[in-house]
């Protein structure tokens, strides 16, 4: 049975994209465009794995991953978050569930297949 | 003509943040449509033909739009030499406007419309500055409308000036937006609006600084469901042609 992902993603084109990339490789994807819509796809789908953009989300990208970590069903969700922010790094974002960093602006389309299966399979 | 910059409706505690603060802006931002472009390249290299003809019109689109944002930015450099004020037929500009982003609308389900008044006098302007004030206004609209409430561009005489303002229906401004945007940008903060990520601060940071180069204002108006920003320039001395 095909494993559930929700992405989180404001850019229409680049959830697209994210998408095709998942279902090609047998994921079932589900859409969110920012952190607040996202709660309720979260709450419904309870997925395996959850890619979220905190670039464009914002603040509320870490208001969502407290959000995650503040329940039981939510928390052992892996995250993966693709990020143009340099700032950002797998270490610092390591308590709010994060499984790995992408940064957006070098990763390829493989990139994500691999973290994700990495996360689901450690 | 004078082309002295008049003071804006939101007063100008802040200045200009410096060319530096600037550039640190404009990269962070131009990151996002790259980093959408070299994506969408690489999904090009798979899928069906279909798929590809529509990952095509995307990269298209995509670099056209950050294109607009580069050419704002450019034209801030302008001399005042430079500029060209004439009088202007302000339909003219905004169906010019309508007609370059309708492609970038129609791909997003989008609409965007011109709502001209009657007998609207001709404006005075560089139709350069005036152009890309209204295309940043427009993409800054884009995903702020619906096949009910479609973005719209209006133009009105208000006050003794020509307003030309483009309605959109999304997430509530704040009434300083543009003080606010300066003074981030002279703190090198992050420039994104929470409610509206979007949008691009930049360009509504260049659409202000072009249109104090033409000695006009720029401005926004909330409504309870979006919100209207709008240029103001002056009526042309010429008897209008409309």
């Amino acid at each position: 049975m095909s494993q559930k992902i929700v992405v989180i993603e404001s850019d229409q084109w680049l959830g697209d994209h994210y998408q095709q990339v998942l279902e090609r490789h047998g994921f079932l994807v589900e859409r969110a465009s920012h952190a607040y819509s996202a709660i309720d796809v979260i709450d419904t789908t309870i997925p395996a794995a959850i890619v979220l953009n905190i670039a464009l989300s914002g603040a509320s990208g870490i208001a969502l991953l407290h959000e995650l970590q503040t329940y039981i069903d939510t928390t052992a969700i892996p995250v993966i978050v693709c990020s143009n922010l340099s700032e950002l790094d797998g270490e610092t974002l390591r308590p709010y569930g994060v499984h790995r960093v992408l940064d957006s602006r070098v990763m390829r389309p493989d990139d994500l297949i691999t973290a994700i299966r990495s996360a689901l399979h450690p | 003509m004078n082309a002295a910059s008049h003071g804006h409706t939101e007063g100008r505690s802040a200045g200009f943040a410096d060319d530096s603060s600037l550039v640190i802006a404009a990269a962070n931002e131009l990151s996002a449509p790259l980093v959408l472009l070299r994506q969408l390249s690489l999904g090009a290299l798979q899928g069906s033909e279909e798929e590809r003809r529509l990952l095509n019109d995307r990269l298209t689109l995509t670099s056209e739009r950050a294109l607009r944002l580069v050419a704002s930015l450019s034209l801030t450099a302008t001399n005042q030499q430079q500029l060209q004020l004439e009088p202007i037929n302000p339909v003219s500009v905004c169906q010019e406007v309508v007609h370059e982003l309708m492609p970038l609308f129609v791909a997003h389900g989008q609409t965007l419309t011109v709502r001209p008044r009657a007998r609207i006098p001709l404006l005075v302007g560089d139709r350069q500055l005036l152009r890309q004030i209204l295309l940043s206004f427009g993409d800054n609209a884009l995903f702020y409308g619906s096949s009910e409430h479609p973005v719209d561009v209006s133009i009105m005489e208000h006050r003794g000036k020509v307003r030309i303002g483009v309605r959109d229906f999304g997430p509530a401004v704040p009434t300083n937006l543009w003080r606010l945007l300066d003074e981030r940008l002279l703190q090198r903060a992050r420039l994104p609006l929470a409610d509206r990520p979007h949008t691009s601060a930049i360009s509504l940071v260049a659409a202000k600084r072009l249109a104090e180069m033409m000695g006009s204002t720029v401005g926004v108006t909330r409504h309870r469901d979006g919100a209207t920003f709008y240029v103001d320039l002056g009526v042309s001395g010429q008897m209008s042609l409309l």
